[in-house]
């Protein structure tokens, strides 16, 4: 499945990119995040949420949509 | 070249001569609609040198009926690029810019003054009246156009001491007293001839031939055939005033964009509800009627004496052909004191469009719609500003609302990047970053639950992206009622479900350019 990742604030600090579509072959948001574990060591340590095609999701939701986008805490306001 | 322009050369008014000062000649035209798609084809034909063309909205199908640049290819596509891309193809030896954004006070003068003739394509009066005074402040002719269901109308402004727009109208009409083509309609041709019209006027300015229809307003119907030229005297008042006012020029801003907030839902917000009476403020004879729907019809001009069809008890959902009616019937019974009103955003045939998209068995009964999601076209509207939101932009939104008198309450939130100081740093700066599609999304949704809870009369976000200095403001909310009760929980509502909600992202930089992110608590 072809899967565009958004990284905002922070966690596009630990990314070093703002995005990046890849190649993901799991059914799981939780695949999905131990995948980027792996690759970008640092995430661990960093609170954020997943949006799944612009709607928050937990990470045993099911992988749908082709735009996931890691969210650090909210700061608007 | 001679090749191209020979039927212009061999005319011995125009000769080479006149087609090098057509060649030389720089034209604005402002809209690329109706009016705007004939003049810039036969002055892109011509070979007039240089033209640009302003237009921030999209080719939609509705279009194509008049708008004879365009085609299915175009569709969705912005209307100034698209123009040019057509133009560039029937002529690429001149040089055309496309400027895809609003005109407004901040952007006019300084693009009229790169130009030596304007002339105005636009449906509505705050942007013709716009025109006008920078034209009049640029000392720049205009040439303006208008068209109304068979009857158009063309006169030439500015020019060598004539008259101006505000000497044939000093004021602009009031808001929505004035339907356009997208609520009353209008026959495809005659922008065609009006625009055509508009496009000799042009040549003939640049050529110094025949006579210039300045000090005269040239009136066409399309019905009778019949041509009438009703003579306009120079108003020196109107027009001293707008020089007089010129320093202010730039602060100004367009009005009718807070009437997009005027208690406007889409249609998808009542139908999934119960307890709403659906209201078509329309003519009799209006067509489409709305099927598979309960509806009151009550004409706008009937609705002041028929406000015992009004349910009290239920949310007023009213509509019309395009949606500016329905916004004028719910400021009518506002100012009645009648509560629940809303304007429907969608006009009668989207509405009937949305209607059918929806699963027929679910349809006579509203309740069977409730978790029924219907996605529409429509883009929520950005609240991002670049920078710090100044308060000039604050006063400014106050002063708009001053002519909304059913307001009796407004209450304001205002955000302020604070000087915090953690470590012994002080923080000088927020750098803001947003998910902006998802972050308009939630701002919508919050706007729509806002408008549902309390009985606002408009709302307005706005939250600045990019760097705001400590003191500075990032965060503008405003909502107004008729009552001061609901301004003050709404208020609170809606900052809350923003902190809470809206994926907006914060970064501290310190006075030595270290930094840390923020976070709501």
């Amino acid at each position: 499945m072809h899967i565009n990742i958004k990284y905002f604030g922070q966690i596009a600090e630990v990314t070093e990119k703002e995005e990046e579509s890849l190649e993901f072959s799991g059914s799981l948001v939780s695949e999905l995040l131990e995948m980027l574990n792996e690759k970008y060591s640092e995430l661990k340590n960093k609170d954020f949420q997943v949006a799944q095609n612009q709607e928050l999701v937990s990470i045993e939701a099911e992988l749908t949509g082709d735009e996931i986008a890691l969210l650090p805490p909210f700061a608007g306001g | 070249m001679t090749d191209r322009y020979n039927r212009h050369i061999i005319l011995s008014e125009i000769g080479q001569i006149g087609q090098d000062k057509i060649s030389n000649a720089k034209v604005l035209v402002i809209g690329a609609g109706g009016l705007g798609c004939p003049v810039l084809q036969y002055l892109t034909a011509a070979g007039v040198g240089t033209i640009g063309i302003i237009d921030f909205d999209v080719v939609e199908l509705s279009n194509l009926q008049r708008q004879v640049l365009f085609g299915t290819s175009t569709l969705g596509k912005n209307k100034a690029i698209a123009a040019k891309a057509r133009l560039e193809d029937l002529n690429s030896a001149i040089s055309i810019f496309a400027y895809a954004e609003k005109l407004t006070h901040q952007n006019a003068i300084h693009l009229f003054n790169q130009y030596d003739i304007i002339v105005d394509g636009t449906d509505n009066f705050e942007t013709r009246y716009l025109v006008s005074d920078a034209c009049i402040i640029t000392n720049k002719p205009l040439v303006f156009g208008a068209i109304y269901k068979f009857e158009g109308q063309v006169s030439v402004f500015n020019y060598n001491n004539g008259s101006s727009y505000r000497c044939l109208f000093p004021n602009p009409p009031k808001q929505g007293s004035v339907p356009n083509c997208s609520e009353i309609g209008v026959l495809g041709v005659l922008p065609g001839i009006i625009g055509s019209m508009q496009a000799n006027e042009v040549l003939k300015i640049i050529l110094s031939i025949g006579n210039v229809l300045s000090g005269k307003l040239l009136c066409y119907n399309a019905l009778t055939s019949n041509t009438s030229t009703l003579k306009i005297n120079r108003n020196e008042t109107a027009i001293s005033n707008v020089l007089k006012d010129k320093e202010n020029f730039h602060k100004k801003e367009i009005n009718f964009k807070c009437d997009i907030e005027v208690n406007s839902l889409s249609i998808e917000t009542f139908l999934s509800k119960e307890n709403v009476q659906f209201i078509d403020v329309r003519e009799a004879h209006e067509h489409p009627k709305i099927k598979d729907l309960a509806v009151t019809y009550i004409p706008l001009s009937e609705l002041e004496h028929s406000l015992d069809k009004i349910d009290k008890t239920k949310k007023k959902a009213i509509f019309c052909q395009s949606g500016i009616r329905s916004k004028r019937a719910v400021e009518l019974l506002q100012e009645r004191d009648i509560q629940n009103c809303f304007s429907v955003i969608e006009g009668a045939s989207e509405i009937n469009n949305i209607i059918s998209a929806l699963d027929p068995s679910g349809f006579k009964n509203l309740k069977g719609l409730q978790n029924i999601k219907i996605m529409t076209n429509k883009k929520p509207k950005s609240v991002f500003k670049e920078g710090a939101i100044t308060s000039e932009f604050i006063g400014n939104s106050i002063h708009k609302h001053q002519t909304k008198t059913s307001i009796g309450a407004h209450n304001i939130f205002l955000g302020q990047v604070r000087a915090d100081e953690i470590d012994g740093k002080t923080v000088s700066a927020i750098e803001y970053t947003a998910y902006e599609d998802m972050a308009n999304q939630k701002f919508h949704e919050i706007r729509e639950s806002a408008f549902e809870k309390f009985d606002l009369t408009c709302m307005h976000i706005y939250h600045s992206l990019g760097t705001v200095k400590a003191g500075e403001i990032c965060l503008f909310v405003f909502v107004s009622s008729p009552r001061r009760k609901v301004v003050f929980e709404a208020l609170e509502f809606i900052v809350e479900a923003i902190k809470a909600d809206v994926p907006v992202f914060g970064k501290e930089i310190f006075e030595d350019e270290s930094h840390q992110w923020k976070v709501n608590n």
